[in-house]
């Protein structure tokens, strides 16, 4: 199958043939002008050489006219015509047989020829009647015998010359027709020839660049499906085919995209539900309590802190914060599980340290870098009783009414690398006094080296009495927010939970 | 004197510097914060320390502001390696807040700590 034309080779092709028929029909205007100028040229000899056979005709007229005039009246007066005539007649038939050509030289040498003798014995006899002597009249009537022979020589001479002038105006007619011909058929070819190329380039370029930019606007306005069409010649059809690619590479990006939307649908539902099951779910309390819990992650949505308030029963209320190190979904998930062990434990009646190594058995090995610190107090609502447990967490605070604070610190290492067991400690959670649990990235929220520390926090939870549990976490959350502007260090978690003075 | 292993120095707000004690034991020399940020590199310089079949490695605290849970972490993992050969890390000159922070999480007592 043959290869079809490129573009190019097909628009020089075009090119070549409008140049090759530009130059055949100037080379044929050109020929048929230098024609017309020749004819013009032989024109203007044979009408000079027309004027010239009429005044050879009167020179010979008045040549013969003063001959006949001197031998009658033998007046002097006469020879002036005769000399001048004769004078002309040669200068006349010399002049003719330069534009004589091919055209009429035989009838002018006729007339040469037929001159002589005339001339000759015209002479003879002007000659004798100046001597006097009698002209006889044979002589006379020879000499009119003679200069009739001229005349019709002459005569003969005049209507070939005309002849030939007419023909020759004719000839130049002609030719200046066949030229104007000649430039209504170029223009004629050329406006052909323009509509040939026009509709070539309609053809070959103007409707299949338009039908690629119909498939382009297409798959712009998201017919990415639409293949665009390999039409045209080889140039234009590679430009359809690197559209369609893009179109493909697209259309596969469409696909791509919508599937990560969808997956991060998916994981967006996820992750708020993770975020919702890590906070806290706080059933009623007796009449004064408060208690609030925020958490606020570091990065995205879910925090590697977990923390809750639950009811164990109708007068135990127990408290429980877990801190996964690292961030994101993934410690999220780990902190879920633990707090969910944590209170299973605690509500089957587990002392908090017992319920922390039970849950570290069933958590198992976390990996060799990951760990987590918790702390699970578990307060009597009655009296306000706590026993509490603290895997490597920072100290929990009770703030007394007196601005002072005790510490609930660790009973054990933290939870993973190697393992281990943790005590139960006790302490009491006095009327009107506040229990503040919280992750590290509350004390260690910093600004250029200085740290929010326990003393600010003990601060914003214990100024004043049992004051709404939510209004003192939000006041230390925004304090903490406002220490580090920009985002925090690690995840903020926060529980406070407030016994009412009465 | 110690002997410098490799003077490498990391720009930011954490540098390590790598050296040996006169007892031969591969010293590594902590200045800064050691958090999210910088537990990488410390990472890094400790896993070296580690690749010389040491049984006993130094960290030098003495320099260091601020450690966090990512930091712990990477001492943590590094501990459990030297454990499975039967080594041991040594964390030295500690300042009172980073002992601070070990004694809270109890890793003051899986670690030899040095002054």
């Amino acid at each position: 199958m043959m290869t079809p034309l490129t573009l190019r080779a097909r628009l020089l092709l075009l090119a070549a043939g409008f140049v090759l028929l530009i130059g055949l029909g100037a080379a044929t205007i050109t020929a048929l002008t230098i024609e017309r100028d020749d004819r013009r040229d032989v024109e203007s000899q044979l009408v000079i050489a027309r004027e010239r056979v009429t005044q050879l005709a009167v020179a010979y007229i008045d040549q013969e006219t003063g001959q006949r005039g001197y031998l009658t009246a033998a007046d002097p007066t006469f020879l002036e015509p005769y000399e001048r005539g004769r004078g002309d007649a040669r200068r006349l038939t010399s002049e003719l047989g330069r534009l004589a050509g091919t055209r009429f030289t035989p009838e002018l040498t006729a007339v040469a020829l037929a001159s002589r003798p005339w001339d000759r014995s015209s002479e003879q006899t002007i000659a004798a009647r100046r001597l006097g002597q009698p002209i006889d009249p044979v002589t006379i009537d020879n000499d009119k015998l003679l200069f009739d022979t001229l005349r019709d020589r002459v005569d003969a001479l005049q209507q070939v010359v005309d002849t030939s002038a007419r023909r020759a105006a004719e000839a130049t007619n002609h030719a200046r027709t066949s030229i104007n011909g000649a430039l209504v058929i170029m223009l004629a070819i050329a406006v052909v020839l323009l509509a040939v190329v026009a509709v070539l380039v309609r053809r070959w370029i103007t409707v299949p660049v338009s039908d690629i930019a119909g498939a382009v606007r297409r798959v712009r306005a998201g017919a990415l499906d639409e293949p665009v069409p390999a039409l045209g010649p080889p140039e234009i059809a590679e430009l359809a085919r690197d559209v369609d690619e893009m179109r493909i590479r697209l259309s596969q990006m469409a696909i791509d995209a919508e599937r990560s939307r969808e997956s991060i649908e998916q994981n967006a539902a996820v992750v708020l539900t993770l975020r919702a099951s890590q906070r806290p779910d706080v059933g009623e309390l007796p009449a004064g309590w408060s208690v609030a819990a925020d958490i606020r992650p570091a990065e995205g949505l879910v925090a590697g802190d977990c923390a809750d308030v639950a009811r164990l029963d109708d007068h135990t209320v127990a408290v429980l914060v877990v801190d996964i190190s690292g961030h994101g979904a993934v410690a999220g998930i780990l902190a879920l599980r633990c707090k969910e062990l944590l209170r299973s434990a605690l509500s089957l009646g587990a002392e908090p340290g017992d319920a922390l190594e039970s849950t570290a058995g069933q958590l198992g090995n976390l990996g060799d870098e990951t760990f987590l610190s918790a702390i699970a107090v578990v307060i009597d609502i009655r009296d306000g009783s706590m026993r509490y447990a603290n895997a490597g967490h920072p100290p929990a605070l009770v703030c007394h009414r007196d601005r002072t604070t005790v510490s609930l610190p660790p009973t054990g290492p933290i939870m993973g690398p190697f393992t281990s067991t943790w005590s139960t400690g006790r302490a009491v959670l006095g009327a009107g006094e506040n229990l503040a649990v919280y992750t590290d990235g509350i004390i260690e929220a910093r600004l250029d080296g200085v740290m929010f520390g326990p003393e600010r926090l003990a601060e914003l939870v214990g100024t004043s009495d049992c004051e709404d549990a939510p209004a003192i976490v939000e006041r230390l959350l925004d304090a903490v927010e406002g220490f580090t502007p920009g985002r925090l260090q690690d995840d903020a978690t926060i529980v406070v939970i407030c016994r009412p003075v009465s | 004197m110690n002997q410098q292993l490799d003077g490498d120095a990391t720009d930011g707000p954490a540098a390590f510097f790598r050296s040996v004690g006169p007892d031969g034991v591969p010293v590594l020399t902590v200045r800064g914060e050691i958090d999210v940020y910088t537990s990488p590199d410390f990472r890094r310089e400790l896993q070296t320390l580690l690749g010389v079949d040491a049984t006993r490695v130094v960290v030098d605290f003495g320099a260091v502001d601020f450690i966090d849970s990512s930091g712990l972490g990477v001492l943590v993992g590094a501990l459990k390696r030297m454990r499975e050969r039967g080594g041991a890390i040594v964390l030295r000159a500690m300042t009172p807040s980073t002992k601070k922070v070990f004694d809270i999480t109890g890793l003051t007592d899986l670690f030899t700590v040095e002054p």
